[in-house]
């Protein structure tokens, strides 16, 4: 169970700066990274998802937002959720690798080429309150809740709201009216 | 723009940029490859593989009636073209027979290939004999991709063709498709205008599966039957001019084939495979009966060794058993046969650096004709970290073993009168001493993407070919009597060489975002020679065989968010002395989608010429005009 990110924020956070005050000058409006956007994503998740009760030991217990094998956001996804929070709980992020590290985990990215480890799993999170998300055109099918899509280079994302019934989830209807609704058993 | 605090409206107008892992490999790769989407299939309006085929540049595909297709890359391009490697899903579909391909036997429901990877130039290193000018690879569709139902049908001036199709879920974790297709394609026209005796009709049916049988195993296995009844006109090359009448001919085939694959993906990123197929067909042609059966399993394995390299490895057997029933005019000697196929291959891509990976290879196998025969390869491509050009250079050696044709056919004409009193005749016969085809090749490319809508993709090459086959005529035996027979004996011989060079470019540019343009050059300079002191033909019609240049240019244009508009405009103009002139070719497609599952289109082919013959007579098989046609489709998914 590797530890997701570490590292010297004050640094990267200059450079990101850096970064946005050279592409404000690019000519061109500048684009970006798509793991860039999907991590903004799952932080916006966290902030339009109700988990049951019981799947918070403690009020300020922390959002965990884990990703399964590979990890194709660099470092984007902690510099996205650093010192944010979602209905008053800050955020973390890890890296895990079966199922039993997911105990504690609230979200979950399963990267395109981790849905087979996925769909192996999925049984055994079946009913569980954990928000998956994917990316793959098979993941809905695998067991998945939410998953994105590339439409014309722009991130898109379906709900398969009967899997996040399943896991006494309480999707907002502002993120249900963002995404396509799918109806899966 | 900070994404930390950006809404989820701003995040689902931002575009992204996404290079698959795939992409990124293709950047990379030392060898001049091109993809064929799915997209591009759909979009191409074609009804059969060979008219998709067309989209890859370099590729010559040329229609000789209207069930018989030359289909090959850098030349040597004829009906029973052999020195191109086809295979589907890694099943090599070439028939021992004559080692080509009867594009006729091969075609399948186009929605269900997942991509065509076409390699021009050798691909020996990796996948052995044959693969000498291209590879042309076609992977189908994870039955996954393909759930629910699919309905197409579509008729128009010359063709007809329906698809049906059904997939869906076994358990929890397998899925499968059962498809059927029929084709029909009506008869093309002859050169004084009258209906040529061409037409073809085709039925197939089959179905995949692929099963996830743990997180790291996967299991596929897939089958097909079909049953052709076409006709050909066709005749007899080597009688005497008044002897020398066209008839018509029932081509018939039937036969199938069942693969089975497991694929095993450890966690530290070892990946396995094995492959093992079983196919078969009969088939009526030129000569008797002919049968075929091929049984061939494969082993592969990728290990990733230490941080700079990428191995890898795997053995292969495919054993054959072809003959052409005796009694005919065509046979072969003995009239049946069982060949066996040993290979073992090995390539290690090497990291030298962040930027430049040299890889390293050979397969070596061991033939039924010529024994043991190897084909090392080595490649280099600089790649630059973090920047989108690549340059690539190759030097390989690939080999064409003698097919059951070149060592034993036996083809004895009647002794007809060619003048007062004195008939001829011919005994053309295989050569069991033949040695293998032999191809050194130097290459070189270069590949760039401009920008997020541009890319560049160049390749050269220069060809050295020795040990070519040729038809060497023998011995006059003369016969005296009241009339004197003479008889002309040909044997095949390896008694040419040749020296080929040329390139590609083609260009991909997305003008706007609703219109994407892809150019395409092939040039190619052929120079063929016989062997000092021989007199043999190094085939029957050198300048056809070698397109000088080809030019494609297609376009696809999205009119509104539901209505598509494509183009595609080639033209291939053969060396100096063919008899077949430079032809246009012109394809337009109009779509429309109806709601999500429905698609409606409207696609005209040949419309630059009212006929165009592409090209025209190959191994007697009369060379017909296709005409200008137009046909209407609509394709259903629920």
């Amino acid at each position: 169970m590797a530890i997701l990110i570490q590292g010297s924020g004050a640094r990267w956070r200059w450079g990101w700066l850096a970064a946005i005050l050279l592409a404000m000058h690019a000519p061109v409006r500048a684009q970006v990274d798509e793991y860039q956007v999907k991590a903004a994503f799952l932080y916006n998740f966290a902030k339009f998802v109700d988990w049951p009760a019981q799947s918070f030991r403690t009020p300020d217990e922390p959002i965990e937002v884990c990703v399964l094998s590979s990890n194709p956001f660099g470092s984007s996804l902690e510099q996205v959720i650093r010192g944010k929070t979602a209905a008053g709980r800050p955020l973390s992020a890890r890296k895990v690798a079966d199922a039993p590290s997911l105990n504690s985990c609230h979200i979950l990215f399963v990267a395109a080429e981790d849905v087979k480890k996925f769909r192996a799993l999925a049984p055994k999170l079946r009913g569980a309150p954990l928000l998956t998300v994917g990316e793959a055109s098979d993941f809905i099918s695998a067991g998945g809740i939410v998953n994105f899509k590339i439409e014309n280079g722009k991130v898109r994302f379906e709900i398969n709201v009967e899997a996040a019934e399943q896991g006494q989830l309480r999707i907002s209807s502002k993120l249900l009216s963002l995404a396509e609704v799918v109806r899966q058993p | 723009m900070d994404l930390s605090s950006a809404n989820l409206e701003d995040l689902m107008n931002l575009k992204v940029t996404s290079v698959s892992k795939r992409q990124q490999q293709l950047a990379r790769t030392a060898a001049a490859v091109f993809v064929i989407s799915a997209e591009d299939i759909r979009r191409s309006g074609a009804t059969n593989l060979p008219d998709v085929l067309r989209m890859a540049p370099g590729v010559d595909v040329q229609q000789i009636d209207a069930n018989a297709w030359a289909i090959s890359v850098r030349g040597f391009n004829e009906r029973y073209s052999n020195k191109v490697l086809v295979l589907i899903d890694g099943r090599t579909v070439y028939t021992p027979t004559f080692s080509g391909v009867y594009w006729d036997q091969i075609d399948m429901p186009l929605e269900n290939i997942e991509r065509i990877e076409v390699i021009r130039g050798p691909g020996s290193t990796v996948w052995g004999a044959n693969a000498v000018n291209g590879v042309i690879n076609i992977l189908t569709k994870n039955s996954k991709a393909t759930k629910g139902g699919l309905v197409k049908a579509g008729a128009g001036t010359d063709m007809a063709q329906s698809v049906a199709q059904y997939g869906g879920e076994i358990g929890g974790s397998a899925n499968y498709r059962v498809f059927a297709k029929g084709l029909y394609t009506g008869n093309s026209q002859n050169q004084d205008g009258s209906a040529a005796y061409d037409r073809w009709s085709r039925m197939q049916a089959g179905f995949r599966s692929d099963w996830d049988l743990t997180a790291h195993d996967s299991l596929t296995v897939a089958g097909n039957l079909f049953s052709n009844g076409a006709r050909q006109t066709q005749f007899q090359e080597l009688l005497p001019a008044p002897f020398l009448t066209p008839y018509g001919q029932p081509v018939g085939a039937t036969g199938g084939d069942v693969l089975s694959r497991w694929d095993h993906r450890s966690d530290s990123g070892t990946e396995t495979s094995i492959q093992a197929s079983y196919d078969w067909y009969r088939r009526s042609d030129l000569a008797g009966p002919e049968v075929e059966r091929t049984f061939d399993v494969d082993f592969q394995n990728h290990v990733t060794a230490g941080s700079s390299h990428e191995v890898v490895w795997g053995l292969g057997y495919r054993v054959s058993d072809s003959g052409v029933a005796p009694g005919y005019w065509i046979g072969l000697k003995p009239a049946f046969q069982t060949e066996a196929l040993y290979s073992a291959f090995l390539q290690d891509e090497i990291r030298l650096s962040d930027s430049v990976w040299l890889t390293l290879g050979s397969k070596i196998e061991h033939n039924s004709f010529t024994g043991f025969e190897w084909e090392p390869g080595v490649r280099l491509v600089w790649n630059p970290e973090g920047t989108r050009h690549a340059i690539w250079l190759a030097a390989s050696k690939a080999i064409r073993q003698p097919s059951r044709v070149d060592a034993a056919v036996q083809f004895t004409t009647p002794a007809l009168p060619i003048g007062n009193n004195i008939l001829q005749g011919y005994v053309f016969s295989g050569n069991p001493q033949l040695k293998a085809e032999t191809m050194f090749d130097y290459e070189a490319g270069y590949r760039r993407q401009f920008s997020k809508t541009v890319s560049l993709d160049l390749s050269t090459f220069l060809s050295f070919y020795r040990n070519l086959e040729t038809a060497d005529p023998g011995a006059l035996e003369i016969i005296p009597g009241q009339s004197i027979t003479v008889i002309q004996t040909i044997q095949y011989q390896n008694h040419a060489k040749a020296v080929d060079y040329g390139g590609e470019v083609s260009l991909d540019w997305k003008a706007s975002r609703r219109w994407r343009i892809q150019p395409g050059y092939s040039y190619l300079h052929a120079t063929i020679r016989n062997v000092p002191g021989t007199n043999g033909t190094p085939a029957a019609n050198i300048s056809q065989m070698f397109p000088q240049n080809i030019l494609q240019i297609r376009s696809q244009v999205n009119l509104t968010r539901r209505m598509e508009f494509d183009q595609s405009l080639y033209y291939t103009a053969r060396l100096p002395g063919s008899a077949i002139p430079g032809d246009p070719r012109l394809d337009v497609r109009l779509a429309r989608r109806l709601g999500e599952s429905t698609e409606v289109s409207v696609t005209g082919q040949n419309l630059a010429r009212p006929r165009s013959m592409e090209y025209g007579t190959s191994f007697g098989v009369l060379g017909t005009y296709a005409e200008r046609s137009i046909y209407g489709q609509i394709t259903w998914r629920f």
